[in-house]
């Protein structure tokens, strides 16, 4: 009976302490930091939107899910709630100017000089129809 | 030409630039909310997308919204980095789109500060699967702005999803957006 409950809370040990690691390095582990993420693609703006606009899908393939370099001049820089988007735009459409639009990291805007050119590396989430999507943008120095 | 033709001339005018202004007015917003709510066999689960494209006209009442699944954000980084993996290895599911029409519009007074109970229906399309759906809404006329909120219930197995037995079927869909004049 003895030896039955040793092994009972032997599992019963190993089982919390696995359940425990899985929780603390997997489940819980840190999100990506994207300021020392490495750029895995480099590419001038015009060239990023006119890909995504002519072939969403090959565009998609190519940049979707990677962090890249992107360069041109910034345009407008706008405040919502909790974000701060700077805009390369070239085009307008149904939901106003199109372009490339950065999700900026904390204090970020405030290196960006409107109209001026600038390399912005952040995280390709994707193309919406109207706009090329970037997050956790930073200013590339 | 006429005193009385002067002024049929600048009617005809006026009316016509009333007209003109009227059609395909325009309200919009690049930074539309959707968030997500499920259960998951570990507790309650959340993610948020605060990039979503939303359009309104407001004479048609013809109303759009596209967003990027790669835009959803958890607060946990290993769902993160599950979510991402998935609608990367999967490119041609990367979007998400509705197009539709506010039913009730005629019940909106854009030009009186209020709310107003609405529904929306129309095409919504997830993982290139599309499915009519109709969710009731609320429409909050502000200064120069209108405010639309709505929270529905998508069942996944309509959108071809392959989900495990011990995990709900029912996502939660909160929608929310400022949207302002074009």
């Amino acid at each position: 009976m003895k030896t039955f409950l040793k092994t009972i809370l032997t599992l019963f040990a190993i089982l919390l302490i696995a359940g425990l690691s899985f929780y603390f390095f997997v489940y819980n582990k840190p999100h990506v930091d994207y300021l020392k993420s490495e750029i895995e693609v480099e590419i001038q703006a015009t060239e990023l939107f006119s890909e995504y606009v002519s072939n969403p899908l090959a565009a998609a393939k190519k940049y979707n899910g990677k962090v890249i370099l992107v360069s041109g001049s910034v345009n407008l820089i706008e405040q919502s709630d909790e974000l701060v988007i700077a805009v390369m735009v070239f085009d307008d459409g149904f939901f106003g100017p199109e372009g490339v639009r950065f999700s900026l990291l904390e204090k970020q805007e405030e290196k960006i000089k409107i109209d001026k050119p600038i390399s912005l590396k952040g995280f390709c989430t994707g193309y919406t129809g109207s706009d090329v999507i970037l997050e956790h943008v930073s200013v590339f120095e | 030409m006429s005193f009385f033709q002067k002024i049929s001339l600048l009617l005809i005018v006026a009316l016509t630039l009333c007209a003109f202004n009227a059609i395909g007015q325009r309200y919009a917003s690049r930074n539309g909310t959707v968030k997500l709510s499920y259960n998951a066999p570990h507790g309650k689960m959340e993610t948020i997308n605060r990039q979503v494209n939303v359009g309104l006209n407001v004479e048609t009442g013809e109303f759009r919204l596209t967003m990027v699944m790669l835009s959803f954000r958890f607060h946990s980084a290993y769902n993160q980095e599950k979510f991402n993996e998935y609608f990367i290895q999967n490119a041609h599911f990367a979007n998400s789109t509705f197009r539709g029409k506010i039913e009730d519009l005629h019940k909106v007074d854009f030009s009186k500060k209020g709310e107003y109970e609405v529904r929306v229906t129309g095409d919504l399309t997830l993982r290139q699967t599309t499915n009519k759906i109709s969710a009731k809404g609320k429409f909050i006329v502000g200064d120069d702005t209108f405010s639309g909120k709505s929270v529905f219930l998508v069942n996944l197995m309509d959108f071809n999803f392959n989900i495990p037995p011990t995990m709900e079927k029912l996502i939660e869909v909160t929608f929310d957006v400022d949207l302002k004049k074009l």
